[in-house]
C-alpha cells in the first residue's frame, strides 16, 4: 500500500519535473536556437518549424534515455539542427515561396513595437531591413558546408573548438571552412548593390 | 610567411585563434602589405556584418507547440515497462524498500514463529493437564509400532515441559496377546 502510496506521489512528482524540465530548457536555449534556425533557413516559419523539431527530438531524447552524447546541451541542440536540416534539404524541392507577410513583424514583441512606434523610424528599420534581407541571401547563397561554421562562429561566437565538436570536424577544417565561407560571402556580398558600401 | 599563407591565417587571426608568434608576424605584415590589409578589412567587415544582424524572437507559441508535439508523439507505454522504467530509474529507492521489506517479512515471521511456539507449549499443557485430570486410566499411544502406555504424567518443575511417569514400553504382539 505504501509502495504504491510512493508510486504515485513519485509519478506526479516526475510529470512536474518533466514539464518543468521543457519549459526550462526552451527558456535556456530556446532563443538562440530559433535564430541559428532562421540562419540556417532563411525563413521564419522554417525556422519554427526547424527549431521546435530539434527540441521535440533531444526532449524525448533525454526522456527516454537516449540522449548519448558528451557534448553540452546547446552544442547538442545545434548538431540536432544540422542533422535536420540536412535531412530536410535532402527531400525539400529546390523552389521555395517566401510569404510576403515575413517582411512585416513576426513576433509579437515586434507587433507591439512597430504599432506602439518604439521601433526605429521606418526609413532606418527600411534599410536594416534590406541589409539582413541580402545578407540572409547572402547566406544562403554559401554552400552548406561553409555557411553552417560562419553562422555559428560569427552570429553566435562559438569558439573553434567549440564549432568542431558541434559539426564533428576537426579543428583544421573548421579553420578552413571559416575562411573560405566568408570569403565567398563577401564576394557575394559585394556584388550586392545595397550592401557594396558597407564592404 | 608570403602573402598567400597570410590571407589563409586572417580569418583565424580575426577570431582570435591562431597561436602568438603567427599573430605577431600577421600584424607586421599587415603594416607593409595593402592586399593583404585590405583582404582583412574584408574579411573583419564581413564578420561585423553577420554580428550586427538582429536577433529574433523566440514565437509566442513556442513552448506550447513543442509541449503539443511532445505529446502527440509520446507512444503509449505499457504499464510494466513503466513500472520497470520506474525500477531502473529509481534503482536506490527500490533497493531501501525492498531491504525494509524484507527487514519486516523477517521480523514479522520470527514474532509468529515465537507465538506460535508459545501456542504450542500452553496447548500441549492444557492437552496433558485435561489427560492427567480427567482420564485416570493409562493412555495407549501408538508410534513406530511401539505402544506407549502412559499411566500418568508429571510436570517438571520450574519447566513447561513434561515427563512421561510410569511408562510402559510394550511390543504390539504383547498387546494385542
Amino acid at each position: 500500500m505504501v509502495f504504491f502510496v510512493i508510486c504515485i506521489i513519485d509519478a506526479g512528482r516526475n510529470k512536474l519535473l518533466e514539464s518543468m524540465e521543457i519549459e526550462e530548457i526552451i527558456h535556456k536555449f530556446g532563443k538562440r536556437v530559433f535564430n541559428i534556425a532562421y540562419r540556417f533557413t532563411g525563413n521564419y516559419t522554417d525556422a519554427q518549424d526547424l527549431a521546435q523539431e530539434a527540441f521535440v527530438k533531444v526532449i524525448t531524447a533525454i526522456r527516454n534515455g537516449k540522449c548519448n552524447t558528451n557534448l553540452p546541451m546547446e552544442s547538442y541542440l545545434y548538431r540536432i539542427i544540422k542533422n535536420i536540416y540536412i535531412d530536410a534539404m535532402r527531400r525539400k524541392p529546390k523552389i521555395q515561396v517566401v510569404s510576403i507577410d515575413e517582411i512585416l513583424p513576426q513576433t509579437e514583441k515586434e507587433r507591439i513595437e512597430f504599432i506602439q512606434g518604439s521601433l526605429p523610424d521606418p526609413e532606418t528599420l527600411l534599410e536594416k531591413k534590406i541589409l539582413e534581407d541580402n545578407i540572409q541571401r547572402a547566406l544562403k547563397q554559401i554552400r552548406f558546408e561553409f555557411r553552417m561554421p560562419v553562422i555559428l562562429a560569427d552570429i553566435e561566437g562559438f569558439s573553434y573548438k567549440e564549432i568542431s565538436k558541434i559539426l564533428n570536424c576537426r579543428i583544421g577544417t573548421i579553420r578552413s571552412r571559416i575562411y573560405r565561407g566568408r570569403k565567398i560571402l563577401a564576394k557575394i556580398l559585394s556584388s550586392m548593390e545595397d550592401i557594396k558600401n558597407e564592404l | 610567411m608570403n602573402c598567400n599563407k597570410i590571407q589563409k591565417l586572417l580569418s583565424s587571426y580575426i577570431d582570435k585563434e591562431i597561436d602568438t608568434k603567427s599573430t605577431i608576424e600577421i600584424e607586421k605584415h599587415l603594416l607593409i602589405c595593402n592586399d593583404c590589409k585590405n583582404e582583412y578589412d574584408i574579411l573583419m567587415k564581413t564578420k561585423e556584418l553577420l554580428h550586427s544582424l538582429t536577433n529574433i524572437d523566440l514565437p509566442s507559441d513556442f513552448y506550447e507547440n513543442v509541449q503539443r508535439e511532445i505529446s502527440k508523439r509520446a507512444k503509449p507505454v505499457p504499464s510494466v515497462q513503466l513500472l520497470l522504467d520506474w525500477f531502473s530509474i529509481r534503482k536506490r529507492e527500490v533497493l531501501v524498500l525492498g531491504l525494509a521489506l524484507i527487514l519486516f517479512f523477517a521480523i514479522f515471521l520470527i514474532r509468529n514463529l515465537q507465538l506460535s511456539q508459545k501456542e504450542n507449549i500452553s496447548m500441549d499443557r492444557l492437552f496433558l493437564s485435561h489427560l492427567t485430570s480427567v482420564r485416570n486410566e493409562p493412555l495407549c499411544l501408538n508410534c513406530n509400532n511401539v505402544t506407549f502406555i502412559i499411566s500418568s504424567l508429571k510436570q517438571q518443575e520450574d519447566s513447561s515441559r513434561f515427563i512421561l511417569v510410569d511408562n510402559q514400553e510394550t511390543d504390539d504382539d504383547e498387546i494385542s496377546e
